[in-house]
Protein backbone atom coordinates (compact mmCIF):
# COMPACT_ATOMS: atom_id res chain seq x y z
CA UNK A 1 0.00 0.00 0.00
CA UNK A 2 1.46 3.37 -0.66
CA UNK A 3 2.34 5.29 1.77
CA UNK A 4 2.01 3.01 4.14
CA UNK A 5 4.50 2.02 6.85
CA UNK A 6 7.36 -0.18 5.05
CA UNK A 7 7.25 -3.24 7.49
CA UNK A 8 5.51 -6.90 6.84
CA UNK A 9 4.05 -9.35 9.38
CA UNK A 10 7.03 -11.52 8.23
CA UNK A 11 9.77 -8.77 8.54
CA UNK A 12 10.48 -5.43 7.08
CA UNK A 13 11.61 -4.53 3.98
CA UNK A 14 9.98 -7.47 2.16
CA UNK A 15 9.26 -6.86 -1.75
CA UNK A 16 6.45 -7.54 -3.64
CA UNK A 17 5.93 -9.90 -5.92
CA UNK A 18 3.69 -8.94 -7.86
CA UNK A 19 5.20 -5.34 -8.17
CA UNK A 20 8.35 -3.81 -6.93
CA UNK A 21 8.91 -1.62 -3.22
CA UNK A 22 8.08 -2.19 0.42
CA UNK A 23 4.39 -2.86 1.59
CA UNK A 24 2.94 -3.82 4.25
CA UNK A 25 1.03 -6.95 4.70
CA UNK A 26 -2.02 -7.19 6.10
CA UNK A 27 -3.90 -11.06 7.14
CA UNK A 28 -7.07 -11.99 8.25
CA UNK A 29 -8.57 -15.71 8.81
CA UNK A 30 -10.11 -17.79 10.75
CA UNK A 31 -8.70 -15.88 13.80
CA UNK A 32 -8.40 -12.13 13.23
CA UNK A 33 -4.72 -12.81 13.24
CA UNK A 34 -2.44 -14.55 10.56
CA UNK A 35 -1.99 -16.63 14.69
CA UNK A 36 -4.96 -18.71 13.63
CA UNK A 37 -5.02 -19.91 17.14
CA UNK A 38 -8.56 -20.16 18.29
CA UNK A 39 -11.10 -23.05 20.34
CA UNK A 40 -11.11 -26.11 18.27
CA UNK A 41 -14.02 -28.75 19.62
CA UNK A 42 -12.32 -32.22 20.25
CA UNK A 43 -12.56 -34.77 17.56
CA UNK A 44 -13.11 -31.74 14.93
CA UNK A 45 -11.42 -30.19 12.64
CA UNK A 46 -11.67 -26.85 10.34
CA UNK A 47 -10.60 -26.09 6.50
CA UNK A 48 -10.07 -23.15 5.04
CA UNK A 49 -8.47 -21.46 1.97
CA UNK A 50 -6.04 -18.29 1.84
CA UNK A 51 -5.26 -16.13 -1.03
CA UNK A 52 -2.86 -13.52 -1.38
CA UNK A 53 -3.20 -10.19 -3.45
CA UNK A 54 -1.63 -6.93 -4.29
CA UNK A 55 -3.83 -3.98 -3.45
CA UNK A 56 -2.05 -0.40 -3.86
CA UNK A 57 -4.87 2.02 -2.24
CA UNK A 58 -5.45 5.64 -2.38
CA UNK A 59 -3.29 6.80 1.02
CA UNK A 60 -6.11 9.42 1.54
CA UNK A 61 -8.92 7.22 1.60
CA UNK A 62 -6.84 4.35 3.44
CA UNK A 63 -5.71 6.67 6.22
CA UNK A 64 -9.02 8.63 6.63
CA UNK A 65 -10.08 9.34 10.05
CA UNK A 66 -13.01 7.66 9.47
CA UNK A 67 -12.01 4.43 10.03
CA UNK A 68 -15.33 2.93 7.79
CA UNK A 69 -14.04 4.97 4.76
CA UNK A 70 -10.89 3.07 4.94
CA UNK A 71 -12.67 -0.49 5.21
CA UNK A 72 -15.19 0.53 2.44
CA UNK A 73 -12.01 0.89 -0.06
CA UNK A 74 -11.03 -2.31 0.57
CA UNK A 75 -14.35 -3.88 0.11
CA UNK A 76 -14.62 -1.73 -2.63
CA UNK A 77 -11.48 -3.60 -3.92
CA UNK A 78 -12.19 -6.82 -3.05
CA UNK A 79 -15.41 -7.09 -4.75
CA UNK A 80 -14.19 -5.25 -8.17
CA UNK A 81 -12.33 -7.01 -11.28
CA UNK A 82 -9.07 -6.86 -9.05
CA UNK A 83 -10.26 -8.33 -6.11
CA UNK A 84 -10.15 -12.20 -5.59
CA UNK A 85 -12.15 -13.95 -8.21
CA UNK A 86 -15.20 -15.20 -7.11
CA UNK A 87 -15.32 -18.40 -9.77
CA UNK A 88 -12.44 -18.84 -9.10
CA UNK A 89 -12.04 -18.72 -5.31
CA UNK A 90 -15.46 -21.51 -5.47
CA UNK A 91 -13.55 -23.74 -7.94
CA UNK A 92 -10.17 -23.88 -5.60
CA UNK A 93 -12.37 -24.49 -2.35
CA UNK A 94 -14.57 -27.47 -4.61
CA UNK A 95 -10.95 -28.61 -5.35
CA UNK A 96 -9.28 -28.58 -1.93
CA UNK A 97 -13.01 -29.61 -0.07
CA UNK A 98 -12.62 -32.86 -2.70
CA UNK A 99 -9.19 -33.81 -1.70
CA UNK A 100 -8.70 -32.24 1.60
CA UNK A 101 -8.58 -35.95 2.81
CA UNK A 102 -6.17 -37.64 0.50
CA UNK A 103 -3.39 -38.56 2.01
CA UNK A 104 -0.06 -37.12 0.89
CA UNK A 105 2.75 -39.46 -0.65
CA UNK A 106 5.96 -39.27 1.05
CA UNK A 107 7.38 -37.65 -2.32
CA UNK A 108 4.65 -34.71 -1.93
CA UNK A 109 5.86 -33.76 1.81
CA UNK A 110 8.33 -30.89 1.28
CA UNK A 111 8.98 -30.18 5.19
CA UNK A 112 8.32 -32.07 8.52
CA UNK A 113 6.85 -30.93 11.59
CA UNK A 114 7.11 -31.64 15.43
CA UNK A 115 6.57 -34.97 16.34
CA UNK A 116 4.12 -34.74 18.93
CA UNK A 117 0.93 -35.82 16.19
CA UNK A 118 2.72 -38.62 15.65
CA UNK A 119 3.59 -39.75 19.11
CA UNK A 120 -0.32 -39.13 19.78
CA UNK A 121 -1.34 -41.27 17.20
CA UNK A 122 1.25 -44.11 18.30
CA UNK A 123 -0.42 -43.96 21.92
CA UNK A 124 -3.84 -43.53 21.61
CA UNK A 125 -3.64 -46.33 18.35
CA UNK A 126 -6.16 -44.11 16.18
CA UNK A 127 -5.47 -41.45 13.54
CA UNK A 128 -5.98 -38.24 14.42
CA UNK A 129 -6.86 -36.83 10.90
CA UNK A 130 -7.54 -39.14 7.79
CA UNK A 131 -6.17 -36.65 5.33
CA UNK A 132 -2.76 -35.50 7.76
CA UNK A 133 0.09 -37.76 7.79
CA UNK A 134 2.37 -37.47 11.01
CA UNK A 135 5.48 -39.06 11.10
CA UNK A 136 6.09 -42.26 13.20
CA UNK A 137 8.23 -41.23 16.43
CA UNK A 138 11.30 -43.59 14.96
CA UNK A 139 11.03 -41.41 11.50
CA UNK A 140 11.02 -37.74 13.46
CA UNK A 141 13.88 -39.63 15.76
CA UNK A 142 15.59 -40.33 12.30
CA UNK A 143 14.40 -36.74 10.28
CA UNK A 144 15.93 -35.28 13.65
CA UNK A 145 19.45 -37.13 14.02
CA UNK A 146 20.10 -36.02 10.28
CA UNK A 147 19.65 -32.47 11.31
CA UNK A 148 22.68 -32.83 13.87
CA UNK A 149 23.56 -32.00 16.98
CA UNK A 150 21.80 -28.79 17.03
CA UNK A 151 18.40 -30.37 17.33
CA UNK A 152 16.74 -30.98 20.56
CA UNK A 153 13.51 -33.03 19.35
CA UNK A 154 15.59 -36.03 20.02
CA UNK A 155 16.04 -35.33 23.46
CA UNK A 156 12.14 -34.43 24.03
CA UNK A 157 10.75 -37.27 22.03
CA UNK A 158 13.04 -40.46 23.00
CA UNK A 159 11.78 -41.10 26.40
CA UNK A 160 8.09 -41.86 25.13
CA UNK A 161 8.87 -43.66 21.89
CA UNK A 162 10.90 -46.19 23.79
CA UNK A 163 8.04 -46.28 26.60
CA UNK A 164 6.00 -46.74 23.57
CA UNK A 165 8.16 -48.81 21.68
CA UNK A 166 9.26 -52.58 21.82
CA UNK A 167 11.27 -51.99 24.98
CA UNK A 168 8.38 -51.03 26.63
CA UNK A 169 10.85 -48.67 28.83
CA UNK A 170 13.82 -46.59 29.04
CA UNK A 171 17.25 -47.24 27.78
CA UNK A 172 20.09 -47.07 29.83
CA UNK A 173 20.86 -43.97 28.03
CA UNK A 174 17.80 -42.29 28.41
CA UNK A 175 17.88 -42.41 32.29
CA UNK A 176 21.83 -41.21 32.12
CA UNK A 177 19.91 -37.88 31.02
CA UNK A 178 17.42 -35.11 31.41
CA UNK A 179 14.54 -35.72 29.24
CA UNK A 180 13.48 -32.94 27.10
CA UNK A 181 9.50 -33.00 27.92
CA UNK A 182 6.58 -34.16 29.45
CA UNK A 183 3.53 -35.33 28.66
CA UNK A 184 0.93 -34.91 31.26
CA UNK A 185 -2.04 -36.41 28.88
CA UNK A 186 -5.01 -33.39 27.93
CA UNK A 187 -7.38 -35.79 28.06
CA UNK A 188 -6.93 -35.57 31.71
CA UNK A 189 -7.92 -32.09 31.88
CA UNK A 190 -10.93 -31.96 29.69
CA UNK A 191 -13.11 -31.87 32.41
CA UNK A 192 -11.79 -28.35 33.75
CA UNK A 193 -11.57 -27.75 30.02
CA UNK A 194 -15.31 -28.45 29.93
CA UNK A 195 -15.99 -26.16 33.20
CA UNK A 196 -14.30 -23.52 31.96
CA UNK A 197 -16.16 -23.54 28.92
CA UNK A 198 -19.64 -23.74 30.29
CA UNK A 199 -18.94 -20.93 33.05
CA UNK B 1 -5.27 -41.54 37.94
CA UNK B 2 -4.88 -40.08 34.13
CA UNK B 3 -5.56 -42.46 31.12
CA UNK B 4 -3.04 -43.13 28.77
CA UNK B 5 0.45 -41.78 29.61
CA UNK B 6 0.15 -42.93 33.09
CA UNK B 7 -1.57 -46.04 32.75
CA UNK B 8 1.74 -46.25 29.69
CA UNK B 9 4.19 -45.39 32.97
CA UNK B 10 2.52 -47.61 35.37
CA UNK B 11 2.81 -50.59 32.73
CA UNK B 12 6.06 -50.21 31.89
CA UNK B 13 7.34 -50.07 35.40
CA UNK B 14 5.30 -53.00 36.62
CA UNK B 15 6.91 -55.08 34.13
CA UNK B 16 10.28 -53.57 33.76
CA UNK B 17 10.75 -52.25 37.34
CA UNK B 18 10.58 -48.46 38.29
CA UNK B 19 12.92 -45.76 37.24
CA UNK B 20 13.64 -42.21 38.45
CA UNK B 21 12.30 -40.99 34.89
CA UNK B 22 8.99 -43.06 35.49
CA UNK B 23 9.07 -41.61 38.71
CA UNK B 24 9.57 -38.28 37.78
CA UNK B 25 6.69 -38.24 34.78
CA UNK B 26 4.25 -40.11 36.93
CA UNK B 27 4.97 -37.19 39.67
CA UNK B 28 4.55 -34.61 37.10
CA UNK B 29 1.20 -36.06 35.78
CA UNK B 30 -0.02 -36.18 39.19
CA UNK B 31 0.80 -32.80 40.21
CA UNK B 32 -1.07 -31.51 36.87
CA UNK B 33 -3.62 -33.62 38.14
CA UNK B 34 -3.63 -31.19 41.83
CA UNK B 35 -3.15 -34.78 43.48
CA UNK B 36 0.04 -32.90 45.84
CA UNK B 37 0.73 -35.50 48.28
CA UNK B 38 0.81 -38.32 45.94
CA UNK B 39 2.62 -35.84 43.21
CA UNK B 40 5.27 -35.35 46.49
CA UNK B 41 5.95 -38.46 47.03
CA UNK B 42 6.59 -39.97 43.52
CA UNK B 43 8.68 -36.82 43.18
CA UNK B 44 10.62 -37.34 46.10
CA UNK B 45 11.05 -41.51 45.17
CA UNK B 46 12.59 -40.05 41.93
CA UNK B 47 15.00 -36.93 43.46
CA UNK B 48 16.06 -40.10 45.60
CA UNK B 49 16.81 -42.74 43.38
CA UNK B 50 19.27 -39.84 41.15
CA UNK B 51 19.27 -36.12 41.88
CA UNK B 52 17.81 -34.32 39.46
CA UNK B 53 16.34 -30.69 38.98
CA UNK B 54 13.23 -31.66 37.53
CA UNK B 55 11.89 -33.40 40.94
CA UNK B 56 13.83 -31.34 42.98
CA UNK B 57 11.92 -27.74 41.63
CA UNK B 58 8.68 -29.38 42.08
CA UNK B 59 9.48 -30.41 45.18
CA UNK B 60 10.50 -26.95 45.87
CA UNK B 61 6.98 -25.81 44.71
CA UNK B 62 5.43 -28.16 47.13
CA UNK B 63 7.45 -27.40 50.07
CA UNK B 64 5.70 -25.65 53.11
CA UNK B 65 8.36 -23.20 53.59
CA UNK B 66 10.84 -20.69 51.77
CA UNK B 67 13.50 -22.50 53.21
CA UNK B 68 12.70 -25.94 52.75
CA UNK B 69 12.07 -24.85 48.85
CA UNK B 70 15.19 -23.16 48.96
CA UNK B 71 16.89 -26.00 49.81
CA UNK B 72 15.17 -28.06 47.20
CA UNK B 73 16.62 -25.30 44.79
CA UNK B 74 20.08 -26.04 45.96
CA UNK B 75 19.58 -29.70 45.48
CA UNK B 76 18.33 -29.89 42.25
CA UNK B 77 20.74 -27.12 40.93
CA UNK B 78 23.82 -29.08 42.66
CA UNK B 79 22.36 -32.28 40.45
CA UNK B 80 23.25 -29.76 37.60
CA UNK B 81 26.68 -29.66 38.53
CA UNK B 82 29.18 -31.87 35.43
CA UNK B 83 30.82 -33.26 38.70
CA UNK B 84 27.39 -34.96 39.77
CA UNK B 85 27.62 -37.97 37.42
CA UNK B 86 24.33 -36.89 35.47
CA UNK B 87 26.39 -37.65 32.21
CA UNK B 88 29.43 -38.17 31.22
CA UNK B 89 31.86 -35.09 29.59
CA UNK B 90 32.25 -36.86 26.44
CA UNK B 91 28.68 -37.26 26.13
CA UNK B 92 26.94 -33.83 26.84
CA UNK B 93 23.04 -34.29 27.99
CA UNK B 94 22.01 -31.30 25.34
CA UNK B 95 19.22 -30.50 27.71
CA UNK B 96 21.37 -30.02 30.45
CA UNK B 97 22.80 -25.91 29.41
CA UNK B 98 18.75 -25.18 28.68
CA UNK B 99 17.67 -26.74 32.03
CA UNK B 100 20.28 -24.73 34.06
CA UNK B 101 19.66 -21.66 32.28
CA UNK B 102 15.63 -21.83 33.15
CA UNK B 103 16.40 -23.44 37.15
CA UNK B 104 18.90 -20.36 37.25
CA UNK B 105 16.24 -17.71 36.36
CA UNK B 106 13.65 -19.28 38.69
CA UNK B 107 15.54 -19.55 41.39
CA UNK B 108 16.79 -15.62 40.78
CA UNK B 109 13.14 -14.60 40.84
CA UNK B 110 12.25 -17.29 43.89
CA UNK B 111 15.16 -15.06 46.13
CA UNK B 112 13.45 -11.49 44.96
CA UNK B 113 9.92 -12.48 44.96
CA UNK B 114 10.51 -13.60 49.23
CA UNK B 115 13.07 -11.26 49.64
CA UNK B 116 15.96 -13.66 50.50
CA UNK B 117 18.33 -11.42 49.18
CA UNK B 118 21.04 -13.20 51.18
CA UNK B 119 20.65 -16.54 49.12
CA UNK B 120 20.95 -14.48 45.92
CA UNK B 121 23.75 -13.00 46.93
CA UNK B 122 25.57 -16.51 47.68
CA UNK B 123 23.80 -18.50 44.69
CA UNK B 124 24.50 -15.85 41.61
CA UNK B 125 28.59 -16.66 41.76
CA UNK B 126 27.51 -20.08 41.11
CA UNK B 127 26.11 -19.49 37.57
CA UNK B 128 28.10 -20.33 35.07
CA UNK B 129 28.26 -17.10 32.50
CA UNK B 130 26.94 -18.84 29.95
CA UNK B 131 23.70 -18.48 31.14
CA UNK B 132 23.76 -14.85 32.23
CA UNK B 133 24.60 -13.81 28.59
CA UNK B 134 22.00 -14.17 26.74
CA UNK B 135 18.20 -15.33 26.47
CA UNK B 136 18.18 -18.81 25.82
CA UNK B 137 15.64 -20.15 22.93
CA UNK B 138 12.97 -22.31 22.81
CA UNK B 139 14.80 -25.39 22.61
CA UNK B 140 12.14 -26.89 20.37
Amino acid sequence: MAGATPTTADGPGETDEEGTGLYLEAQTGVAPSQSHVFPLPKNQSVEWTEWFRAFQADPAEIHAKDYGKALGTVEDWLSSEQGMDKAHYEEMEAFFDAHSADAPQPGNILTHGLPWGGLHEKLTGRKLAPGVVFDTPEQSLAAARAEGAASLVPAALQPWAELLGPAGTFSNATLGRLPGSFQVNMTACEPLFSLGCSH
Amino acid sequence: MAPAWYSALEASAAAHGDSWLHKLFMGTIELERAHSSQAAASLAASHKMRPNPHAARALALLAPTQAQAWARYLEGWASLSPASGTDTDTNEDPMRKPVMDALAREMCEFCRATGMLAELKSFLPTVPQVCRARQQPDPL
